[in-house]
């Protein structure tokens, strides 16, 4: 029945899987941290926008690594390393106590921006702090002249929000009253920042709990050595898909559209160079770091690996040892390393462009590449004072985010309804919203023709339209205005960014997004009538804004804004798309029948393919693109109404 | 539907009809438990599924010897619904929403898959990629309530007629309405829903108000999948009701509720949707009548079929629930659930390597089709079976009562076949692969319980399904668990939860009300709305009322919060005084939980809930053991931990009575089960034929 | 002095690179000698590296001197000593 075997031979698994099953341990401490930081916070960013994410970093004869992280935003998972070492070259170890928690959102300490903060907790034992808990979310306010914490037109950072270097807030678990003031009284929202506050700080007691279980049960060196081969398990990984990359040195450069100040386009240059399984991602050659505030001090250093990660090694867990085959470049004055004192708070477009740029330089050395998504989260921030019977004199603060669409891929469509990569935003709920907020959202769906064609589109872009029920302050952040996300593989652009104010706001009247009554266009390119046209249109005709990203536009109440995000970028040849899914996406009125016949090459009459004309429709356009007459058109929407 | 003029209540006794079956539907297997009211007989019986499941619970009636009029109740679990979702075979459905919100299915909060594709740029949301309710099929009405229930704008009654038309042309044979805000004021919910049945009279027709709660996206999801799966859950539930009729059927059909009670059938058509995993559910409800009645009220479960584990932690013998209870990325059910989690191990999992080359048992399976190799009905890559069937946990002539005699030799050939990649052995593989089972199985269990601040060395692990009891003492071991407990009749335990499941209504209302003593009389008045009801509903179906008692929970958050906090309270009449005390008890709950309490802060009262129940009697079992001794033979197999092979001694479990020991190492075998009772450790046998293994008691210690 | 690294002006080019600096050396792995140092942020933060050039082994990561400015600002108060609240 049975056969003689090694005694060793049964174990083969053995010292792994009491390891793995440590390392998962410490992954699920945080996944409980992150559970219980989205649960009990208060503002809709960390509940339900999901900008938030908790960290366990390990003592090691180097610094500090990450071991084990759960995401509620990717890009806090790229950056917390540096923030911790950051934080711990300017901390005295020896004066930390249990209980002790240290604040930080300085930028040029590795925060995203001031209003991403940081929260560090040791952990004790035996004496000695041998772990750092970490939490982090984008918080409501932090006072400056600017509600929420993209500081448009700022020049330096003395005009943005509060900039704390590490500092005490809580010691021995008791709030320290000074950091709290100061918090709060410089704080337009103090309701709110507070109650995340104490979110961010029980998340930390949480996860202190649950760690010291775990190292009760599993023992310190264990635990420690289960910390270590996560790192080394995820940077074998991650090096195995560098491997796989072949050798070389891959250019791209992209931009920017400008800065808020000035009229100049900013460009993004990379430079990837891949040695075995060994890479550098250089940014010489970027634009010098801008007037406005579209730079960053700090955090792309982390932050553009994600791109080598969606590229090469998508499954493992992100640790310390995801960043570790990695060197990365930063031109000191670039628009990837600001130096103080300019502004740094609008990280929200320059983190998707390094992303986008460093795929478009590696998707030159693989097939299974992808093409750009939206690469601008057309985010708005509202604030105001609430003026509602029950709610009047209330301040508040929302955001709005509409999505957008990721690019197309080697294999399939991009998909839809996704922020940027540097992000993992969920929607708020707006049924909360509309009670906690003057605020009603009266539309947010795809938009036909707003994705890139190719033979695997993009992810739709979509329309988001907020109404006022209270005069409103907004400011809206916003790139990609001129051309949309880039393709890939002959694959099409997305749509461009576009905004409108709509006066009176009435379902009725302004329901269907592509009737242009009433709207008057805030940003974007707009054709002689005021249609929105990428291709033909002129940059800023008729509109409000001559840039994306402005601050202290003011929503009267009753009063509407809409906004649209474009799509992601198609990957390959749009006129190899297979027909028959293009009349599915004609059906479902992602693309429109004039859009087929355009950007596809597919024409369809009484929603049947004209097989005969299609194939006519294709040998024109592929002759004229050979011809140099013909490139797949910038996705936009087509049947407007006036 | 067939209504029956004489339906019964849970436990009252027909004079022609003495038998009370449970039936539970899986993947492979269906599977009955008889009891016989008065004399305790208890029969037990598993015949194929098969693809209309009406004709399987028939098949099953009779394997068990019985007619249908000799039964006197069913009670009910199938996987009808969850098969149609699972397969996107549900009806062809139509959504009708509020004028700029057609794609709140698509856009399913908008996050992201947390796990293995979290990072994957190939990644689509699941509803994107198979929608339940297509966009051309989806229609934006022109309405619009405030957050208050006032109308911003009038619902245009022409809008919803157009779409209905159109809905009409496509053959939609099934509308979801779900309106933002509708939680507040149904009114244009309702009004929508009346022209859809004007326009399409034979369609089914669902709204909010099957669980009228806040989040927009959510409760929209929960509408659209009932849509999608009631007319299918409903047309099943039909001709399995005819059919039993036809054969004389004349008791009372329950159906097992994801609530973790019984519902009428009336009532399981009212929201078919919270009956989607029924069957899991049935065997949690077993372990909370074993928790309630054995020593050890705190159950770690681990249900492992074919394809998958089902775990869930039982604590204090309370039914667990989640209020996140998740299909797929974005489809997402509203109201609290029992809490059971899967993952794809089980005995017909496929021995694989996964991403980083070591060695892993599932997701991937075999199914019943081929099944494992060891049936030898053309099975090629080896699953767990196989490599318990190499390792002799599974003993070939024993197996599945002998219906299936396994060739341990194509067990060992295609295990070597894959062991080859690793330089193994293939007994060192199926060793591994044993080891591996054990502790996927181990760490899911972890994450419901540990991960969630409970203390799993006060509790006791208790397998079910077939495969269960060979590796929960394994499970435990890893776990740290001393206790495990392997119930009578493991393979058909989910049946038996079936049998001794309470009726259990729930309803809820979102409310958004201060926990305020000066709110007391709204919040009671809430509370009693929903209980008279209730009340109502149950009696018209015929339910013995008087014997139904209410149980209430509230659903509390900090002012300013989105997150609510189930906390049941004391069934009585809410007063101002009561009020009061529950604002402490939010305060403590919240430290607990989150690390802080926020006392200067209002509490909000989000949502009311009540559960009404009506209690089944505990029929009382009949439990007798075979005739015999219960020691069969020796064994020679490979346990985890030894070195080479060690004698084992196999016993009958149906030969074993209370107070009986079984030394470990040893194997128990029953007629659809084998249990593992390691080294060091002994089994014994309780007063209600349960098998316990725990440490095994020497001199020194 | 403590107070030399908070502020600096913006680069008068529109463009800005990192400097690698030659070093002479053979890389022990693959004995090219196109060896440099520079700046670079590696998993820990901001440090300087001698590396080959060919093959990227790194022939020494270390933290940066005075003089390598990298990075270019720093905390006026990094050597002092800490008070119980920092
Ligand atoms: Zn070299």
């Amino acid at each position: 029945m049975t056969t003689t075997t090694p005694a060793t031979d049964t174990s083969a698994t053995g010292p792994d899987v009491e390891l793995d099953i440590l390392r998962y341990g410490l992954i699920e401490v945080a996944r409980e941290m992150l559970d219980s930081l989205m649960r009990s916070a208060f503002s809709p960013i960390c509940r339900d926008i999901l900008d938030c994410t908790v960290v366990i970093h390990m003592r090691t004869d180097e610094g500090w690594e990450v071991a084990a992280l759960w995401e509620g935003c990717m890009q806090h998972a790229f950056v917390a390393p540096h923030i911790a070492n950051f934080l711990m070259d300017d901390w005295d170890i020896d004066t930390m106590q249990p209980g002790d928690v240290v604040f930080t959102n300085d930028p040029w300490r590795g925060s995203l921006h001031q209003a991403d903060v940081n929260l560090f907790r040791p952990v004790f034992v035996n004496g000695r702090v041998e772990f750092l808990l970490q939490s982090t979310s984008h918080l409501v306010d932090l006072g400056g002249p600017i509600p929420g914490g993209f500081s448009n037109g700022a020049q330096s950072h003395f005009e943005e929000q509060l900039k704390l270097p590490p500092t005490l807030l809580y010691a021995n678990d008791v709030a320290v009253r000074p950091t709290f003031n100061f918090l709060l009284e410089n704080n337009r929202v103090p309701h709110l920042v507070l109650g995340d506050l104490r979110a961010l700080h029980g998340c930390l007691v949480v996860g202190e709990r649950q760690l010291q279980d775990l190292i009760a049960r599993g023992g310190l060196d264990d635990v420690r050595a289960a910390g270590r081969y996560a790192i080394d398990a995820t940077e074998a990984s991650m090096r195995r898909g560098i491997a796989s990359i072949p050798d070389g040195d891959y250019s791209a450069e992209d931009f920017l559209d400008e800065d808020g100040v000035t009229d100049e386009p900013i460009p993004v240059a990379v430079t990837v160079k891949v040695r075995g399984d060994s890479m550098e991602i250089d940014f010489s050659g970027s634009a010098r770091q801008p007037l406005g505030n579209s730079s960053t001090a700090w955090c792309e250093a982390g932050r553009c690996i994600e791109a080598v990660k969606l590229m090469v090694d998508p499954s493992t867990p992100v640790n310390s040892g995801t960043l570790k085959p990695i060197d990365v470049l930063l031109p000191a004055g670039s628009v990837v390393q600001t130096l103080p004192p300019s502004s740094a708070s609008s990280h929200a477009d320059i983190g998707p462009r390094v992303i986008n740029v460093v795929t478009q330089a590696l998707g030159q050395a693989t097939e299974e590449s992808f093409a750009c998504d939206t690469g601008t989260a057309v985010y708005i921030g509202f604030s105001g004072i609430d003026t509602r019977t029950g709610h009047k004199g209330t301040p508040w603060g929302a955001y709005g985010l509409a999505g957008g669409g990721w690019g197309g891929t080697w294999k399939e469509d991009g998909v839809s309804f996704c922020v940027t990569p540097i992000g993992n935003c969920r929607t708020s709920v707006q049924e909360h919203v509309e009670i906690e907020s003057p605020l009603v959202v009266a539309q947010h769906e795809m938009l036909i023709d707003t994705a890139g064609a190719g033979r695997f589109r993009g992810g739709l872009g979509s329309v988001y339209t907020i109404m006022a029920e209270s005069d409103t302050l907004v400011t809206v952040v916003a790139d990609r205005l001129r051309r949309g996300a880039a393709g890939a593989n002959g694959g099409g652009p997305g749509a461009p960014a576009v905004g409108w104010y709509i006066a009176g706001f009435d379902l009725a009247e302004h329901g269907d997004p592509m009737n242009l009554r009433g709207a008057e266009p805030l940003f974007g390119v707009f054709d002689e009538q005021g249609r929105p046209d990428p291709v033909h249109g002129e940059f800023g005709r008729g509109a409000r804004y001559t840039t994306g990203k402005f601050s202290n536009l003011v929503i009267k109440a009753g009063d509407a804004i809409r906004l649209i995000i474009g799509g992601g970028g198609g990957w390959g040849d749009p006129l190899a798309r297979e027909p028959e899914r293009v009349r599915q996406d004609v059906r479902n009125r992602l693309v429109s029948v004039e859009g087929a016949r355009l950007s596809y090459g597919v024409v369809l009459a009484n929603g049947e393919i004209d097989t005969a004309a299609t194939g006519a429709r294709r040998a024109e356009l592929t002759a004229a693109r050979d011809a140099g007459t013909w490139e797949v058109p910038i996705a936009a929407p087509l049947e407007w109404t006036l | 539907m067939t209504t029956h003029p004489d339906i019964a209540d849970p436990g009252v006794e027909s004079s022609t009809a003495a038998w009370v079956v449970g039936i539970d539907v899986g993947g492979t297997f269906t599977d009955i438990i008889a009891l016989h009211r008065r004399t305790g007989e208890v029969r037990d019986g598993k015949v194929l599924s098969t693809p209309q499941q009406e004709e399987g619970v028939l098949a099953s009636i009779a394997a068990v010897g019985l007619e249908v009029r000799e039964v006197a109740e069913i009670v009910h679990g199938h996987t009808v619904g969850i098969n149609a979702l699972l397969s996107r075979a549900g009806e062809r459905t139509g959504l009708i929403a509020t004028r700029g919100h057609q794609d709140l299915l698509d856009i399913g909060r908008m996050h992201r898959e947390f796990g293995d594709r979290f990072y994957d740029p190939t990644w689509l949301r699941p509803h994107q990629e198979r929608p339940i309710i297509p966009r051309e099929l989806r229609f934006g009405v022109l309405e619009r309530m405030r957050y208050d229930g006032s109308a911003l704008t009038p619902l245009d009654a022409d809008s919803v007629r157009e779409a209905a038309r159109e809905l009409a042309r496509q053959g939609v044979r099934s509308v979801a309405v779900c309106l933002v805000n509708s939680y507040t004021n149904d009114e244009h919910e309702r009004r929508a829903a009346e022209i859809l049945a004007e326009e399409l009279p034979d369609a089914y027709v669902q709204t909010s108000a099957l669980y009228p709660v806040t989040k927009e996206h959510e409760r929209t999801t929960t509408v659209a999948l009932d849509a999608y799966v009631g007319p299918r859950v409903v047309g099943y539930l039909d001709r399995l009701e005819s059919g039993l009729v036809e054969r004389g059927f004349g008791g009372t059909l329950w159906i097992m509720m994801m609530n973790g009670g019984v519902a009428t059938v009336a009532d399981a058509g009212r929201a078919p949707v919270f009956q989607l995993v029924s069957g899991p559910v049935g065997g949690v409800s077993g372990s909370i009548r074993l928790a309630n009645e054995g020593a050890t009220p705190d159950l770690l479960t681990i249900d492992v079929g074919g394809t998958s584990t089902d775990v869930a932690a039982i604590r204090g013998g309370q039914t667990p629930l989640t209020d996140l209870w998740t299909l797929e990325t974005g489809l997402t059910l509203t109201m609290p659930l029992v809490d059971v989690e899967s993952i794809g191990s089980g005995a017909g999992s496929l021995i694989r390597p996964n991403a980083l080359g070591n060695v892993a048992v599932g997701p991937a399976s075999a199914g019943s089709d081929p099944g494992p190799v060891c049936y030898g009905r053309g099975g090629t890559e080896p699953t767990l079976t196989d490599a318990c069937a190499l390792l002799g946990v599974l003993q070939p002539d024993l197996f599945a009562n002998g219906a299936i005699e396994l060739d341990v030799d194509a067990s060992r050939a295609a295990l070597e076949r894959t062991a080859s990649q690793w330089g193994m052995s293939a007994i060192g593989l199926a060793a591994a692969a044993y080891e591996v089972a054990c502790q996927d199985i181990a760490a899911k269990v972890r994450t419901i319980s540990v991960y969630r601040g409970l203390d799993v060395r006060e509790f006791a692990l208790q397998p079910s399904g077939s495969a269960g009891p060979m590796l929960a003492d394994r499970v435990a071991r890893i776990l740290g668990v001393r206790k495990v407990v392997v119930p009578r009749s493991p393979g058909q335990f989910s049946a038996l939860g079936l049998l001794r499941t309470d009726l259990r209504v729930t309803r809820a209302q979102s409310i958004m009300t201060p926990l305020d003593p000066a709110c007391a009389e709204s919040i009671e008045a809430a509370f009693a709305t929903l209980e008279d009801r209730v009340h109502d509903e149950l009696k018209g179906q015929g339910a013995d009322v008087t014997r139904l008692h209410f149980e209430r929970a509230i659903f509390a958050m900090y002012r300013g919060q989105t997150w609510d906090n189930r906390m049941p309270i004391p069934p009585a009449s809410l007063t101002a005084e009561g009020v009061q005390e529950l604002v402490p008890a939010f305060h403590a709950y919240y430290e607990e939980h989150y690390g802080f309490a926020a006392r200067e802060i209002p509490v909000v009262v989000s949502t009311v809930e009540v559960t009404a129940v009506i209690p089944r009697e505990q029929a009382r079992f009949e439990l007798v053991p075979d005739e015999g001794a219960a020691f069969l033979r020796t064994a020679e197999l490979v346990l985890p931990g030894a070195a080479g092979p060690v004698e084992v001694g196999i016993h009958v479990r149906e030969r074993l009575a209370p107070g009986e020991q079984v030394p470990g190492p040893a194997l128990v075998t029953e007629k659809f089960a084998t249990t593992v009772v390691l080294p060091g450790r002994t089994a014994h046998v309780d007063d209600d034929l349960n098998l316990i293994i725990e440490p095994q008691i020497t001199a020194e210690s | 002095m403590a107070t030399d690294r908070l502020m600096f002006p913006r680069p008068q080019t529109a463009r800005v690179s990192v400097e690698r600096t030659p070093v002479e050396s053979q890389c022990p792995s693959c004995g090219s000698r196109d060896v440099a140092r520079y700046p670079v942020s590696n998993h820990l933060g901001p440090r300087m590296v001698v590396k080959c050039q060919t093959c990227f082994t790194r022939l020494s990561v270390t933290r940066a001197e005075p003089e390598d400015m990298w990075p270019a600002w720093r905390s006026p108060t990094r050597d002092w000593p800490a008070s119980r609240v920092g």
